[in-house]
């Protein structure tokens, strides 16, 4: 299924920076995780993903460095920052409570 | 691709950075397509890497950086086994991504860079507002509709011919045959008895007794009947041969506030010639052509100061300060060459003014300001306009008048149009403090309130205003120098009818109110107090005094020390006349109004 960009504009930010969460990631890693773990729902145009990255390097939740890679070739690795870790915690709150009040309208599982 | 040794200093030396150079590395780190050759990437994915990086228009650092990352995404891609082609199309548009990273890569950047970034917007924009302004403000061009010289022109030219005086003192000046030529023999008219040049004076004006008679005669005129302006008085071929009569706009005519005043030091000259000829008489103990001398002096300085500017009107106190003298003088030295019912004609007369405003008023500085509004601001038919260039030249708040600007003074002069207020605002300031200044004038000094004035000037607003309004006169310091010339004045008329009262009864009275009402309507008010001026007899002389600034009666003892402004102008006789001395330099003494002259 496609998610529509607005939707997208918003889960994005959030999705990565909980794959940042359990541990530093390059790239093309987070692409992978990104359709693998969120079933291809989140799988997104694979050139959005560098730009959200260095806008969330640029809002100071997310930090880079540069490795050598077994190839030899350099390789971008990303990590939450303490700042991202509070940003996550705060998206978390809000993607539950969104969850939750889309589940008792009835837009999302059994209307309680 | 040739090898990077191959390439030429120059090439090398353009993709490397610029820290690479100071370490005297010649890397050509930053070539991209060294970076992708050195990659075993498809040729079609290192294309597509290196139009992304291109398109985003980034810094060279920042391209590399992109670049480096997405060989690495599509090694990395490759490497689990997507082909190149499926990795291609799930990339998505170059064109998005391009745009997309350039704005996340953008806000990457320093601080430093973002806030000179904002700078260069505004300043930018600045630029744009500025120079759609100075379009909008050079397109401004003023329409003067009234002729204001014509105005003043239209009331002298209701007086019948025979009813001014500047046709006969014309005449007596071609006759006299001096200021008109301005030769160098000739003698100066406007001096005083003592200076090396009196006695060649008295010589001339013992010739010229012809022109002495028109020229008593044009001052019994009512008025001066002075025309202004590019077809008026000044231009005289045969008085002045020199003037060339200025080329004037045809409409609003020449501008007021620039226009040749009557010839004041002519004017001036006439006094002294008067005043020559009452010592003359004097001296020659003929009291009918003294007093028509004296009389002549005073009608000659109402006429210079009648609905006239506020310099003409000082022209025409120093004349009744003449005037003042020569009677003190006969009064002192001779006062019988008078009799008494024309001492008393003479009193009359001399007491005329009674306030500042009854020598000088503030109409034509009025009418000159108003002359300058509409020649330096538009006109939107309902009395108000915005400033124009020709108004920043007229106003000088960029470039004295009659230089021409240079191209920075040219090109800030839409700042003024920025900040100057409107037409009508400037009208209103204008107009309220020139009210004010002339209810003030109205006024005795001891009442007139210059202190609400000057603090509502010094405040913020309309001291911005003020500057926009340019220079206001200050009429307070004219104001005083009237008043001391009216208090030496009623000194003089007390001085008149103590004299007439000795003939009369044969001694001085014992108090002022004894002149009351046959001499004196009432004693004269002491201008600094309110209260009648004191008078003492001194060496069987009488002495007429106010109790001066320190508001202390010291007996007619005038003040020693200069008053807080330090006019080195006052005459020890008028040292305590100031108004609003501060309590430690307030003078100690009195203010002598009679008698002044040593």
């Amino acid at each position: 299924m496609r998610i529509e960009k607005e939707l997208m504009r918003g889960a994005g930010p959030a999705a990565v920076l909980m794959l940042l969460a359990g541990g530093e990631k390059y790239g093309y890693e987070l692409v992978q995780l990104l359709d693998d773990q969120s079933g291809g729902v989140l799988a997104m145009g694979q050139s959005t993903l560098y730009p959200l990255l260095y806008n969330l390097q640029a809002k100071g939740l997310i930090a880079s460095r540069m490795e050598e890679a077994d190839n030899g070739r350099p390789r971008k690795y990303y990590r939450l920052t303490r700042k991202g870790s509070q940003q996550l915690a705060r998206h978390r709150k809000q993607w539950e409570a969104l969850s939750l009040a889309m589940g008792k309208l009835g837009v999302t599982g059994t209307r309680s | 691709m040739p090898d990077i040794m191959e390439r030429s200093l120059w090439y090398k030396m353009r993709y490397t950075p610029l820290r690479d150079v100071l370490r005297g590395r010649i890397t050509a780190r930053l070539d991209l397509h060294r970076l992708l050759d050195a990659t075993d990437l498809p040729p079609a994915v290192r294309q597509l890497i290196h139009r992304v990086a291109k398109k985003t228009r980034l810094w060279r650092m920042e391209q590399l950086d992109v670049t480096q990352e997405l060989i690495s995404h599509f090694v990395e891609g490759i490497k689990s086994g997507i082909p190149p082609e499926e990795l291609i199309r799930a990339f998505g548009s170059e064109k998005d991504a391009a745009i997309m990273i350039r704005r996340a890569k953008r806000r990457n950047r320093p601080p430093s860079w973002q806030v000179l970034r904002v700078t260069g917007w505004l300043t930018a924009a600045l630029f744009v507002f500025y120079g759609g302004f100075a379009i909008y403000f050079f397109g401004g061009r003023p329409s003067p509709r009234i002729n204001y010289i014509l105005r003043v022109n239209h009331t002298i030219e209701k007086t019948p011919l025979e009813d001014r005086a500047w046709p006969i003192y014309r005449r007596a000046l071609l006759g006299l045959d001096h200021i008109a030529r301005g030769s160098s023999p000739a003698p100066k008219f406007d001096i005083q008895p003592g200076m090396k040049e009196w006695p060649r004076l008295l010589e001339s004006v013992t010739e010229h007794q012809k022109e002495l008679e028109w020229i008593r005669q044009g001052t019994a005129k009512p008025t001066l009947g002075y025309l202004l302006g590019a077809k008026g008085s000044v231009h005289d071929a045969e008085l002045w041969p020199d003037q060339k009569p200025p080329a004037v706009d045809t409409v609003a005519g020449q501008e007021l506030a620039v226009v040749e005043l009557p010839p004041l030091q002519t004017l001036r000259d006439l006094a002294g010639l008067l005043r020559a000829d009452a010592a003359l008489a004097r001296e020659a103990r003929d009291g009918r052509r003294l007093l028509r001398d004296l009389n002549s002096i005073l009608g000659l300085s109402q006429q210079v100061g009648e609905n006239a500017p506020l310099l003409s009107g000082l022209v025409s106190l120093s004349i009744y300060d003449s005037a003042l003298d020569q009677i003190e003088l006969t009064l002192r030295q001779d006062p019988t060459l008078i009799e008494n019912e024309d001492w008393i004609a003479l009193a009359h007369r001399l007491s005329g003014p009674k306030v500042a405003a009854d020598l000088i008023t503030v109409d034509m500085e009025r009418l000159a300001f108003q002359d300058r509004l509409q020649r330096s601001f538009t006109d939107d038919g309902s009395g108000n306009g915005r400033l124009t260039p020709e108004g920043v030249k007229y106003f000088a708040w960029v470039s004295p008048p009659g230089r021409r600007s240079t191209w920075i003074e040219a090109a800030s002069e839409p700042v003024a149009g920025l900040v100057v207020p409107s037409r009508q605002t400037l009208e209103t300031i204008y107009d309220r403090f020139t009210d004010r200044a002339a209810t003030n004038l109205k006024l005795p000094m001891r009442d007139a309130d210059w202190r609400a004035l000057q603090g509502e000037l010094n405040s913020r607003g309309l001291l911005d205003s003020r500057r926009a309004i340019g220079p206001v006169p200050d009429y307070r310091r004219v104001q005083e120098t009237v008043e001391r010339s009216l208090g030496r004045r009623d000194g003089l008329l007390v001085g008149i009818a103590l004299e007439v009262f000795r003939r009369e009864h044969g001694k001085y009275p014992e108090s002022l109110s004894d002149l009351v009402p046959q001499l004196l309507p009432e004693i004269p008010a002491d201008r600094i107090t309110g209260d009648p001026v004191r008078f003492r007899i001194v060496d069987s002389r009488p002495l007429v005094y106010s109790v001066g600034a320190d508001r202390k009666d010291d007996g007619g003892r005038p003040a020693r020390v200069r008053n807080s402004q330090g006019d080195r102008y006052l005459a020890g006789s008028q040292i305590a006349a100031v108004w609003g001395a501060m309590p430690d330099s307030t003078p100690d003494g009195d203010w002598v109004l009679y008698p002044t002259l040593k």
